[in-house]
């Protein structure tokens, strides 16, 4: 189900069905290759997709910074390293945004990424341009680290796997999405995203309650899956962080016992 | 001799009379701007030329844009406070949650620009950050005060996160996102709210 505005289908999250798909990386040693394999069943609401990684990749690591196609004939290095240097500003920038929590300069950016600043606007036009790209790698990272797992597991199972992937999410990307909200009204390109993040977040929650969601009226159901979103909104696991001062586990506490409230009883299998 | 004692005629200064009419003007004119251009903070000019004073005038009154700002919320914040006072305490469940969503509802569709702008210019001001968590921790309060029935069946921890979570439900942008991101009316939203908090309080204990 579709809660509110739907985004061009450019932008929708969708995988084709059984496809391989590699990414690359570059965690502080250099460039990891990862495979990502997507089963995303036609009727986009049973979508179940596991990272598996040769080397360990932990949550905060790098992200992906470009799809290519599977088992790719030849590399262009030069292409290799013009996108390590885009990904490094990337990282750079997220990193000044986790620290002060405000829009850094350009000289700021440049100089942690180790780069001029003439190596930032020339491959970003501006500002804006970074932030746009910035905000896509963050989504392709939560895409890409934080697939939904144990859809068909039992209700407790899938209660605390969405809430500890999206505190994941949340504890990651705080820092850049409160200056996404904060200067989202100033570009389109923005708003569309804040839309599919938005959005994502919903199907995400559909696709893991479905069973309980399954036993309520279409009305119902929306309502619900509005509530479960604000519930766990970033604005809101930053407050039980930096406010009520909770642990991770804390907050993921908070989100499990709310959503088990909130859900429906599971219906029983026939 | 005995003093009379009788109080005599109360004097009304007439000059601070209309300084503060002035600071009040002033107030209520950054807090149209800020609502009107929120997030961004009016400019001093802007502000004069509202209220109908000159920038200097600004200024006499207040050190710099900063008191003025944080003027600005107290004043704001003690509007809300009177309209959110809560009602229907004593009331049913539905009766009581009915009660606090549509104040709640109220309150957010009217402040929700200057909420917006508080936050996101709080900055490094301790006093601001003081005063939006202040209104946080009314929230809790007032649902601590609306929902106590229930939430007393409760343990200490329990408790707790049970007003962490309807405090995140129930949150400004959770109103705002509702309006403008989902399209709902403002009484679908209620709906939404009133649903969302009677799913998760605990059941009513039999008085």
């Amino acid at each position: 189900m579709n809660v509110g505005h739907r985004q061009p289908d450019s932008f929708r999250y969708k995988f084709p069905a059984d496809r391989v798909w590699q990414g690359v990386y570059y965690s502080a040693t250099g460039p990891v290759t990862i495979d990502v394999f997507e089963r995303y069943l036609q009727n986009e609401q049973q979508m179940d997709v596991h990272v598996e990684s040769a080397i360990g990749v932990r949550s905060g690591e790098p992200a992906l910074s470009s799809r290519t196609p599977a088992n790719p004939s030849r590399i262009d290095g030069r292409r290799l390293r013009s996108e390590r240097t885009k990904q490094l500003i990337m990282e750079a920038f997220l990193a000044l945004l986790r620290e002060s929590a405000t829009m850094p300069t350009a000289a700021q950016i440049a100089e942690r990424a180790g780069y001029s600043v003439r190596s930032i606007f020339e491959r970003f036009p501006d500002l804006n341009a970074l932030r746009v790209a910035t905000v896509d790698y963050s989504l392709a990272q939560s895409a890409a680290l934080a697939p939904p797992r144990h859809v068909g597991g039992d209700r407790q199972t899938r209660i605390k796997s969405q809430v500890e992937t999206r505190a994941g999410t949340c504890e990651r990307g705080v820092a850049l999405w409160r200056v996404f909200l904060h200067t989202v009204d100033e570009s389109e390109e923005l708003k569309l995203r804040l839309r599919v993040a938005r959005q994502r977040t919903i199907d995400r929650l559909e696709i893991m309650y479905r069973p309980e969601l399954a036993t309520l009226g279409e009305v119902e159901r929306k309502y619900l899956l509005i509530a479960l979103e604000a519930l766990t909104d970033m604005e809101s696991w930053a407050r039980m962080r930096e406010m009520y001062g909770m642990s991770f586990e804390e907050g993921c506490a908070v989100w499990i016992r709310a959503i088990d409230r909130m859900l429906p009883a599971t219906p029983t299998e026939t | 001799m005995i003093k009379d004692s009788t109080p005599g005629p109360v004097r009304i200064d007439g000059r601070r009379l209309r300084s503060e009419r002035t600071r009040q003007l002033i107030i209520e004119a950054h807090l149209a701007l800020a609502s009107e251009e929120s997030p961004v903070l009016p400019t001093a000019a802007k502000v004069a030329e509202r209220a109908g004073y000159s920038v200097r005038s600004v200024f006499e009154r207040f050190p710099d844009l900063h008191s003025l700002q944080i003027a600005a919320a107290d004043y704001a914040i003690s509007q809300v406070v009177a309209m959110a006072a809560p009602r229907d305490v004593g009331g049913d469940r539905a009766g009581r949650i009915k009660s606090h969503v549509s104040t709640r509802a109220r309150a957010s569709e009217r402040w929700l620009p200057l909420w917006r702008s508080l936050v996101a210019n709080q900055g490094g001001s301790e006093e601001l950050k003081a005063r939006v968590r202040a209104m946080r921790e009314r929230v809790l309060s007032l649902m601590e005060h609306m929902y106590a029935p229930e939430l007393s069946t409760l343990s200490d921890t329990a408790r707790k996160h049970t007003l962490v979570a309807l405090e995140a439900i129930v949150d400004v942008e959770s109103w705002a996102r509702m309006r403008e991101h989902f399209g709902l009316s403002a009484d679908e939203a209620c709906a939404a709210w009133a649903q969302a908090i009677d799913r998760l309080l605990p059941p009513t204990p039999p008085e």
